[in-house]
């Protein structure tokens, strides 16, 4: 086969630029340590590169989210945390009240400590974020969620709205607590009514006053208050609001269940003729509430007017507060679940990065060991090509002329 | 006798001296381009009679032939053709891959860090400067979008550019080989024999020029003129005359700039894409690919516009106002009215828009409506598949593709055709119109609680929101729902007033209900799942839905986050970033095969480069050898006078 001289230079030249363009990206690889620098390099793989690189920038993200919620749920944890404290305290003070040997002094001083109390717990329901922001507010956080009336009673003027972020592709987390919800909405230790009453000869309360049957229950023909009357000790009449008899007995025995309208009231003590106490509906007792009851009946000093009642208000209020501690105890588990739910789902990100690295890693990286080799060879391959080059070009019959 | 061993002598100098140049001429041109090597033919004289027998009268030479085999030079031509089409592409493609990997990489980032901030307003919705960081960001993207369109802008000018100097250098090359026809056909006129080599080279390399810029095909007549002719049989050199190569504007579109041939008394369009060679190929990067990518890049310019901006609208910002919309609205009347183009060829005037309903059915592709007459067609450009939009004059026309095609002014003549292309500067005119942070709808306009008593398992959520502020005005809402008897679910809505509807029927597994209900304008679309039964005609199951709004209300920007993760695009199965990736692979593979594709286009013209050199290219060697070789010729035929020189002498001495 003919071989011109054109075509030896032209295919000699060709080959050199192959190899010296071969050569050239070797280094580009190797430059920057990546082995898919473009889609080019690795069309097939490349829509598989971008999902991974997609799946670590959604990670940090939800990592950041994530500081952010367990950030507020800790402060909430360590609020609740100072509540129960200060409910103890007041509990202990409650206790200590009831003591029939204190002098009016004393109780004038542990009324005064119950008021601290009163004060160290709306602090801590008024709390603030590192941005000035109230965190019991709901969603009005710009607005003191309880304030102090001059009767001792304190309004709750947030709202019960939620925030949450978004922790996961499928999992948000709570980042607050609303003010009603944690302070506002503790369950009345009676159940679905309250008790006030008129004349307590005898010493009865209401143990126990539901809605047993939400169906059979008619506020609309029947509604409260409802009044009990026992004109004997067996003889009991209960009315509405209306004056209407909704139940009426004359064989009552203590202990008995007095149910009507699907209502259930359960009262514990003798009754005595003239006793008479009217039902009104409250699901609800805040804490703030609470402790205004405690500051009150401690207020009442050492010689009520009316001793036998003080001493069934007493017990219902202690059982009120048992009732708030349990609730600020709940109210911190469930803090501590969001925490708990945050560092599951910090864990389960960081197992998830390493999967998607250590993928992104096999696709794009380079293997230096295999790069480092074909470098060699092109370089090897590219100078043997211009030493050849060289070499031939010499061989020229017109240098033996 | 001796008279003709004189001449047989000169003759063979003279050949020899032939040998010598030509030998010489092909030493010298060793390194011309398309140079043909040249052999002078000798052939012995013819014998004259002396007596009984035939006497040799030396050499002549016959001819000067160039050593050129016409079917590895059309092999070569033809590989040239698709190794110029090959190179343009690759080129561009590669071009196109580098600019799509780093800038679509940067509005990647640009969208992660949008979100990002996004995520930061969510945990601390009345930060007014997280919020003004998202408007920064936002700005970003705004700006990555773009910049990338004006990369685009570039490349197409750029591509324009070259097709008008490969234009310009086809209409010189023409104009040449023309000439060289008219000299070869005078110089056959005056019946020389030989050929004249050097300009038939000539021509050669012209044509081979020629052939890296488009597809040629060669007719040669009996004078020796050929005809030239380009693509798929266009005709660029007849004989003598030579046409020429123009550009001009596209219509509709000016930046598509179109091929005419013109000739001395008119001119032709010439199709583009036909052409093959570097022109087939920028043509086909030209229309093809960068369109398509163009198109891509708009579509996702505009489902990123389009998705954050209805989130706006579902929420309040923080003077309770509705969400504005954060991008530019993608129906603005710049934007529809450039999505029609209309041809100056259309004889009405019919003025139309187009007006996108639902960004994630659009496709990519571009469409054709022509008016035959009573009807708009609708024809899409790749699939080639028609539909009839319906008869003129009713204003707004739906089409299946998430756009409607509406009649702004005007009436359209028979046979007028406009060019649709919906994703038309989506992504050239994306600018951020918020400027105040504080006009982030970050709070949810309103909320349902469930009732602590509700006792079974059903659930009512806002699935729409059609007018937050309105909604809220409507607040507070009760939804009372019951089964009584078992089966039958019925649901009461008690409005703001306090009154009650009548029981609406339920039917499980899911309902959605408009509210306010009839005869008030709807804001918004609650969904009521499950089997929310209650417990008795006094207990039903109760929801509340009552006014959210608040600083602290972070729900819209939390679902505006969400949106991060949602497939939008391509019927809601593509995230931003999957449409951006894909895009980018899509290139990429383009890029990778038409790498190989020139790989290969190489290889093969360097084999047809090497069979052609191998017939008539030059080698040095064997010209030294022949140098030699005719070098001993012309001094044996010197010898050759000077033994018939001593002839003569002894003669003329032995008659002395």
């Amino acid at each position: 086969m003919r071989v011109s001289t054109q075509q030896f230079y032209f295919q000699n030249s060709q080959q050199l630029s192959n190899k010296q363009s071969d050569v050239n990206d070797q280094i580009k690889y190797l430059a920057s340590g990546k082995r898919v620098l473009t889609a080019k390099d690795d069309a097939v793989s490349y829509g598989t590169l971008a999902g991974y690189k997609d799946g670590l920038a959604n990670i940090e993200k939800y990592q950041r989210n994530l500081t952010q919620a367990g950030n507020r749920n800790s402060l909430q944890e360590v609020s609740f945390a100072s509540a129960e404290d200060v409910m103890q305290q007041l509990k202990q003070l409650f206790i200590q009240a009831n003591n029939g040997t204190l002098s009016s002094d004393s109780i004038r001083s542990l009324a005064d400590l119950a008021e601290n109390n009163q004060a160290q717990m709306l602090d801590i329901a008024n709390a603030q974020d590192e941005s000035g922001h109230y965190i019991f507010s709901g969603y009005q956080i710009d607005v003191q969620p309880f304030s102090l009336q001059p009767d001792n009673s304190v309004v709750y003027q947030g709202d019960g709205g939620i925030r949450e972020l978004q922790i996961a592709k499928n999992v948000m987390v709570d980042i607050n607590q609303a003010g009603d919800d944690a302070f506002e909405e503790v369950p009345n230790n009676t159940g679905d009514f309250s008790a006030n009453y008129t004349t307590n000869t005898s010493g009865i309360s209401v143990n126990r006053a539901i809605i047993a049957s939400p169906g059979a229950y008619d506020n609309v023909t029947n509604p409260p208050d409802y009044n009990f009357n026992f004109t004997s000790a067996t003889d009991l009449t209960v009315t509405d609001s209306g004056g209407t008899v909704v139940f009426n007995t004359n064989t009552y025995t203590p202990g008995q269940t007095v149910a009507f309208n699907g209502v259930e009231v359960q009262i514990s003590g003798n009754p005595l003729p003239g006793d008479d106490f009217d039902l009104t509906p409250q699901e609800d007792i805040g804490i703030f509430d609470t402790i205004k009851n405690v500051i009150d009946w401690m207020n009442i000093g050492v010689s009520p007017t009316d001793p036998i009642q003080h001493g069934v208000d007493y017990e219902v209020i202690l059982g009120q507060l048992d009732e708030a501690l349990n609730h600020i105890t709940s109210r911190r588990a469930e803090s501590g679940i969001r925490l708990k739910l945050i560092e599951n789902q910090v864990s389960n990100h960081l197992d998830a990065e390493l999967y998607l690295s250590s993928g992104r890693s096999n696709i794009e990286d380079l293997d230096f060991a295999k790069a480092v080799a074909t470098f060699e060879q092109s370089q090897v391959s590219l100078q043997a090509a211009q030493q050849s080059f060289v070499q031939i070009k010499n061989l020229s019959l017109f240098n033996y002329l | 006798m001796t008279v003709s061993l004189y001449q047989t002598g000169v003759s063979g100098l003279l050949a020899a001296q032939q040998q010598l140049a030509t030998t010489g001429h092909n030493i010298s041109n060793v390194n011309t381009e398309g140079y043909t090597r040249q052999r002078a033919e000798q052939n012995a004289s013819p014998g004259l009679s002396s007596g009984s027998n035939y006497l040799g009268s030396g050499t002549y030479v016959q001819d000067i032939t160039r050593l050129y085999d016409q079917f590895s030079y059309k092999e070569q031509l033809l590989n040239q053709s698709n190794l110029g089409e090959a190179n343009t592409l690759n080129g561009s493609l590669n071009q196109l891959n580098d600019i799509m990997s780093f800038s679509g990489q940067a509005i990647m980032n640009s969208v992660s860090q949008f979100y990002q901030a996004v995520n930061g307003v969510a945990d601390n919705p009345s930060d007014l400067g997280l919020r003004s960081i998202v408007l920064n960001q936002a700005e970003g993207l705004a700006s990555d979008f773009v910049a990338l369109n004006q990369n685009f802008d570039e490349i197409e000018k750029s591509i324009n550019g070259e097709i008008e100097q490969v234009a310009r250098k086809i209409s010189e090359i023409s104009i040449e080989l023309a000439k060289i026809n008219k000299t070869i056909l005078q110089a056959k006129d005056l019946t020389q024999a030989g050929q004249p080599n050097d300009l038939l080279d000539k021509r050669d390399q012209l044509v081979t020029e020629l052939g890296q810029y488009t597809k040629v095909n060669t007719i040669e007549d009996g004078n020796g003129v050929m005809t030239v002719m380009i693509g798929q049989g266009t005709t660029l050199v007849a004989g003598i005359t030579p046409l020429t190569v123009s550009v001009e504007g596209g219509d509709p579109d000016p930046l598509q700039t179109q091929l005419r041939l013109v000739g001395p008394n008119s001119t032709v369009a010439i199709n583009g894409t036909t052409l093959g060679g570097s022109l087939g190929g920028a043509f086909e990067f030209r229309d093809e690919h960068l369109t398509e990518l163009r198109s891509e890049i708009n579509r996702l310019a505009m489902a990123i516009s389009a998705t954050l901006n209805n989130s706006q609208a579902d929420g309040l910002d923080l003077n309770g106002q509705q969400g504005t919309n954060i991008f530019t609205d993608i129906n603005t009347t710049q934007l529809q009215q450039g999505r029609v183009l209309t041809p100056s060829s259309n004889g009405g005037n019919l003025q139309a828009q187009v007006n996108i309903t639902d960004v994630s059915l659009l496709p990519t592709d571009e469409f054709t409506v022509r008016y035959d007459g009573t009807d708009y067609i609708m024809t899409n450009m790749t699939t080639n598949t028609s539909t009839n939009l319906g008869a003129s004059g009713s204003g707004t026309y739906a089409t299946p593709f998430g756009f409607e095609f509406i009649e702004t002014s005007g009436a359209p003549n028979n046979d007028d055709s406009f060019v649709v292309r919906p994703t038309e500067n989506s992504a050239a005119l994306m600018d951020v119109t918020l400027i105040d942070g504080a006009a982030i709808a970050a709070s949810s306009a309103v909320e349902i609680t469930s009732s602590d008593n509700n006792i079974s398992a059903g659930q009512i959520a806002i699935v729409d929101m059609f007018d937050p502020v309105n909604a809220q005005a409507a607040m507070p809402m009760r939804i009372d729902v019951l089964e009584d008897p078992v089966g039958t679910f019925n649901y009461t809505i008690t409005d703001n007033l306090g009154a009650t509807s009548a029981p609406i029927a339920y039917t499980p597994p899911s309902q959605k209900i408009d509210l306010p209900p009839l005869p008030a304008t709807a804001s918004f679309q609650i969904e009521i799942s499950g089997t929310p039964s209650g417990s008795a005609p006094n207990a039903p199951e109760q929801f509340f839905i009552g006014d959210a709004f608040g600083l602290g209300n972070n729900g819209n920007i939390v679902a505006m986050a969400k949106t991060q993760e949602q497939g939008i695009n391509n019927g809601g199965k593509e995230t931003f970033s999957q449409s951006l990736a894909i895009s980018t692979s899509v290139v990429g593979s383009k890029s990778s095969s038409a790498k190989f594709v020139a790989e290969t286009a190489e290889a093969l013209f360097t084999q047809a480069f090497n069979r052609n050199q191998e017939a008539s290219g030059v080698n040095l060697d064997e010209e030294a050898a022949n140098l030699l070789k005719f070098q001993q010729a012309y001094q044996a035929a010197s010898q050759i006078i000077s033994v018939a020189n001593i002839l003569f002498d002894t003669i003329l001495s032995a008659v002395r």
